[in-house]
């Protein structure tokens, strides 16, 4: 994986995403400025809104000239630009170690893209945090928006085997216990987690105002099952074993498997939490560009 | 369902093949660490069976194809019932059926014989239609229950049920002439029909066709009842006899003949040779396909009484020709009288010296001679009539009395042997005895004396020639047997007479030319002369190895003797009795089951006495009827199956004629008819390669990134 990690910050790909801008399509809360709409009003030139003025406003945020042409007291509001807090939540379970041969397993990809996802974030003077997990919650590193911030967060990239089993469900429900204001969460993980409550809490997330994004890595075997000769498989993140001749089952495991990703992104787009889904076969630099193109809209 | 070729149906092993597949692929399955086994084991648990059950009929499929082509190699032919047939549709016609009852329809196959298929089998015919049936069994006679074509059943079915094995092997040809006349009486306007139930070799023999008449004509069906079957046997056809003096005194050679009529190689068939129920010795043959071999026992008798003997092998399907019996007799007794005409004090050189030797008993294992030495002082004061045998070595000349004495027990059946000697008077000689003597003595005789100017007077002897294997004192003495012979060498001998009436017989010549052993016949007796001596004093004869068995034949063969007719009388065939005591008029025959018989003399002395009632194998025991006192009984005989009636295989015309075994109704037609299947078999395994195929090409389009060759799984998983 460092290898793989290293060629991506070394790489022109960084250079090619300074052009790009990461924007956020809702409010989130920040203490800095920056590029993002921020919930606070106030300290600011650009104009939003009025709004009924109730006992307990501030006088000075009362619009003296509105209340001259229709004799009610309005508070105005300005949007306030501030910056944004990113969690990254990469998945390092024993599934994510799984590669075809000739590509990167979905753990350096999902690895490479969250370095990409972090440089542009840091670049706009985000603050990016980093949380690892497989069975259990790994290294956290909390959100800053330093720009040398980055290399820790590449060290740890870098230094995340893939072991245990999926729980996407235990990531997300200690980041709610931790996360404070708004935030952007992004979650880079194959989502084989057994226990499927992780969807209705990146739904609870996005309904406490935070923004929730999946990126759901996948290898392209397992979406085109192309085995052929009897195969005996092996659990990744198990002893657990099965003989099966593939040509046989080829069809119902596309059946199965399809009708997985397409619920999983259903419930997630139902809840509005970003869902996108990228294959390790793709180039990472076509995955991030199509990304910010739709979440630019 | 038989098979033509049942050999190839090894390639039935072949049918294993995609399972075994199955199993070496089963564990070479790929290891792959996989992340979404959950998916995997979600397909396989609604695919799984589904697709088992495809692999598992492809793999049948493919097992029932290499069998098929097995099973289509091999020949499957199918036996259908075909007797409803045979007499169903005749149900206003006649038919006669013939059940061949010789002794090969005992052959066994599965649980029952022959005949009781052939029994079963008219009772299906009977009972198949409504046409009339008369019956005729042919066993040792050609018996007719049923003599007119009739529906009454319950009485052609006890007809076929009283139908009993016989020991014949040659009446079947005269069962069906006697149903072409039982037809003959039938309205020849109506079909009518000679149904012959029989061994394969009998469906194909050659019967005797249905004669011309007016109207429909009769048909003969020959009707296999083996259905096709392989019938392999193995049988004694024949047993042979003679004196075994190379093994000791009183010993037999027993030559047993062992056939195997069956297509398969017989190893090592144990052959046993018996007297009365004792086994004496066993040994083992092994028989190609049809070939015949000869198995030699040696065996001593060591009685004066003939004694019941067999020879039988290894019990097969057809017991009946696994036995062959005959009487072992104890060697002839020959009471030899020695006329000795040059005594001499010291042994080798006394003229019976070598006689005496080769007459012993230690050397004489066939025929036990009893010799009598005596001057020709005291000749006559022997009885001649006690003798078998006369010796007249080396004798000056006889009085007139001894001469009329010689005449007549020449002419009543004795033997007479005259050697040459010094002490020979050929004129004395040729007065009294010249009209038993082959040829008139002249004079000794050096030999090489004349062809001693032409060859350069080196040659002092001549030697034996042109010496005639087939005069029956030398016969089955056997060429190599002979071979000291050649190496005698003759110094002297008598000269003969040249006469144009010359009598006789010369046997051994000499190669000058000159007779050297002569015999003629005179009346009941015979006469043999030697024309030189006995003894070592005009040649080297009697130390050549082939002197003993040469005097022995001599004597044997002046005294009747020579040979033992051990050869058995076929079954049905008469069975000539030799009576030597002339007081005999009747016999008691004792049969081998136990019966007792009477058979009278035929009164001419030159008729031979017969007995006809040779129905049963095995041992006849004869006695004199009544009883007489002092007088030896004459010897049994022993009566054998006729061996052609054991080869059971369809007849070589027939299967060349019809080398595909199918149905022939000009020739041989099977009570079942047959039907080869690998037409059949060839068009089942064409329908399995086309479901094969569509298998896969279905499999195929479910699954088209399928590599095009793909081993045999199953998923278990």
């Amino acid at each position: 994986m460092s290898e793989a990690l290293r060629e991506i910050v070394d790489s022109d790909l960084l250079a090619r995403l300074a052009g790009m801008d990461f924007r956020v399509g809702q409010t989130v809360h920040g203490v800095l400025n920056g590029q993002h709409k921020s919930p606070y009003h106030g300290a600011s030139v650009e104009f939003a809104q009025h709004r009924d003025y109730v006992p307990g406003d501030e006088p000075r945020h009362i619009d003296w000239k509105a209340y001259g042409k229709s004799d009610r007291l309005y508070i105005k509001q300005f949007e306030n630009e501030t910056n944004l807090l990113v969690h990254l939540l990469l998945d390092t379970s024993g599934s994510m170690g799984y590669g075809r041969a000739g590509l990167p397993d979905k753990l350096t990809y999902a690895a490479q893209l969250a370095a990409a996802l972090a440089w542009l974030l840091l670049r706009q003077g985000d603050s990016v945090g980093l949380m690892t997990f497989g069975e259990r919650i790994g290294k956290v590193i909390p959100p800053r928006a330093r720009p040398e911030h980055f290399q820790h967060l590449v060290r740890l990239l870098e230094s995340s085997p893939s072991t245990g089993e999926t729980n996407v469900t235990g990531a997300l429900e200690h980041l709610a216990e931790v996360i404070g204001r708004r935030s952007l969460v992004i979650l880079l993980s194959d989502c084989l987690d057994r226990d499927d409550r992780f969807v209705g809490l990146a739904r609870q997330l996005q309904r406490r105002g935070h923004r929730v994004l999946v990126f759901h890595v996948l290898d392209p075997d397992e979406v085109e099952f192309p085995f052929s000769e009897l195969t005996l498989f092996e659990e990744m993140e198990s002893d657990q074993r099965a003989l099966a001749d593939p040509r046989g089952m080829r069809e119902q495991y596309l059946v199965e498997f399809s009708a997985w990703c397409e619920g999983l992104r259903r419930q997630l787009l139902e809840g509005n939490v970003g869902y996108h889904r990228v294959i390790t076969s793709e180039s990472l630099e076509r995955s991030l560009y199509g990304f910010l193109a739709r979440s630019s809209r | 369902m038989s098979f033509l070729s049942p050999a190839l149906l090894i390639g039935l092993l072949a049918a294993a093949i995609p399972p075994l597949i199955h199993l070496i692929l089963k564990r070479r399955a790929v290891l792959v660490r996989f992340s979404a086994l959950e998916f995997i084991l979600r397909s396989n648990r609604k695919t799984a069976r589904r697709f088992k059950m495809k692999q598992i009929m492809l793999m049948v499929l493919r097992s029932a194809l290499l069998a098929l082509i097995a099973l289509a190699v091999a020949r499957p032919i199918l036996d259908e019932d075909d007797s409803a047939q045979l007499v169903g549709s005749a149900s206003d016609g006649a038919t006669v059926v013939v059940i061949d009852a010789s002794f090969a329809m005992g052959y066994v196959l599965g649980d029952e014989s022959l005949l009781d298929r052939a029994r079963n089998q008219a009772r299906d015919l009977v009972r198949g239609g409504a046409a009339k049936v008369a019956l005729v069994v042919a066993g040792d006679t050609v018996n007719v229950p049923v003599a007119e074509a009739t529906s009454d059943r319950v009485q052609i079915q006890k007809a076929i049920d009283d139908a009993a094995l016989g020991h014949r092997a040659d009446r079947l040809s005269d069962g069906v002439a006697r149903a072409y006349e039982i037809l003959a009486d039938e309205p020849a306007a109506l079909p009518r029909r000679v149904v012959v139930l029989t061994t394969p070799a009998g469906a194909t023999s050659a019967l005797p066709p249905p004669p011309a008449s007016s109207g429909k004509p009769l048909e003969l069906i020959p009707v296999d009842v083996s259905g096709g079957r392989e019938t392999p046997n193995c049988a004694v056809i024949d047993v042979a006899l003679r004196p075994a003096p190379e093994m000791g005194s009183g010993h037999w050679r027993i030559d047993a003949q062992v056939a195997n009529y069956g297509r398969e190689r017989v190893e090592r068939l144990p052959v046993s040779v018996g007297v009365d129920r004792t086994t004496r010795l066993t040994g083992f043959v092994t028989l190609a396909p049809g070939a015949q071999t000869v198995k030699s026992f040696y065996l001593p008798v060591t009685g004066v009484e003939a004694v019941p003997a067999w020879v039988k092998i290894e019990g097969d399907a057809l017991t009946a020709d696994d036995q062959r019996t005959f009487w072992l007799h104890p060697a002839p007794r020959i009471r030899l009288l020695a006329v000795n005409g040059d005594p001499q004090p010291t042994p080798y050189r006394d003229e019976l010296f070598y006689v005496e030797r080769a007459l012993a008993p230690s050397a004489t294992a066939g025929a036990r001679v009893v010799l009598t030495i005596a001057g020709l002082d005291v000749l006559d004061q022997h009885d001649f009539s006690k003798f078998d045998v006369l010796l007249l070595a080396n004798i000056r000349g006889l009085t007139d009395e001894q001469g009329r004495r010689l005449s007549s027990f020449v002419r009543r059946g004795g033997g007479l042997l005259i050697t040459m000697g010094d002490r020979v008077n050929p004129g004395e000689l040729n007065q009294r005895i010249g009209s038993l003597l082959p040829r008139t003595l002249r004079t000794v005789r050096r030999a090489g004396d004349a062809a001693a100017s032409d060859e350069g007077g080196d040659r002092r002897s001549a030697r034996l020639d042109q010496i005639d294997l087939h005069h029956p004192l030398l016969g089955g003495f056997g060429g190599n047997r002979l071979a000291s012979m050649g190496k005698v060498r003759i110094r002297r001998y008598m000269l003969l007479d040249p006469s144009p009436e010359a009598g006789g017989a010369v046997p051994i010549f000499l190669d000058n030319g000159a007779p050297y052993l002569l015999t003629r016949t005179f009346e009941q007796g015979r006469v043999a002369l030697l024309t030189s001596t006995i003894d070592r004093d005009w040649g080297d004869l009697p130390i050549r190895p082939d002197f003993v068995p040469l005097l022995q034949r001599i004597v044997g063969y002046l005294a009747r003797s020579t040979t033992v007719n051990a050869t058995p009388v076929l079954l049905g065939q008469p069975a000539k009795i030799e009576v030597a005591d002339r007081r005999i008029r009747r016999l008691q025959v004792r049969t081998p089951t136990g019966a007792l018989r009477l058979s009278e003399h035929p009164g001419s002395p030159s008729d031979d006495w017969l007995f006809e009632e040779t129905m049963t194998p095995g041992h006849y025991r004869l006695t004199p009827d009544p009883p007489l006192p002092g007088v030896q009984a004459p010897r049994g005989f022993a009566v054998a199956l006729d061996p052609r009636g054991s080869d059971l295989r369809p007849s070589a015309a027939a299967t060349a004629a019809n080398p595909t075994g199918e149905k022939n109704t000009s020739a041989a037609v099977g009570i079942t008819r047959r039907t080869e299947l690998w037409h059949a078999a060839l068009a089942l395994l064409f329908v399995m390669l086309l479901g094969e195929a569509l298998i896969l090409f279905k499999r195929r389009r479910e699954d088209p990134n399928e590599p095009p060759t793909q081993g045999t799984g199953v998923v278990v998983g």
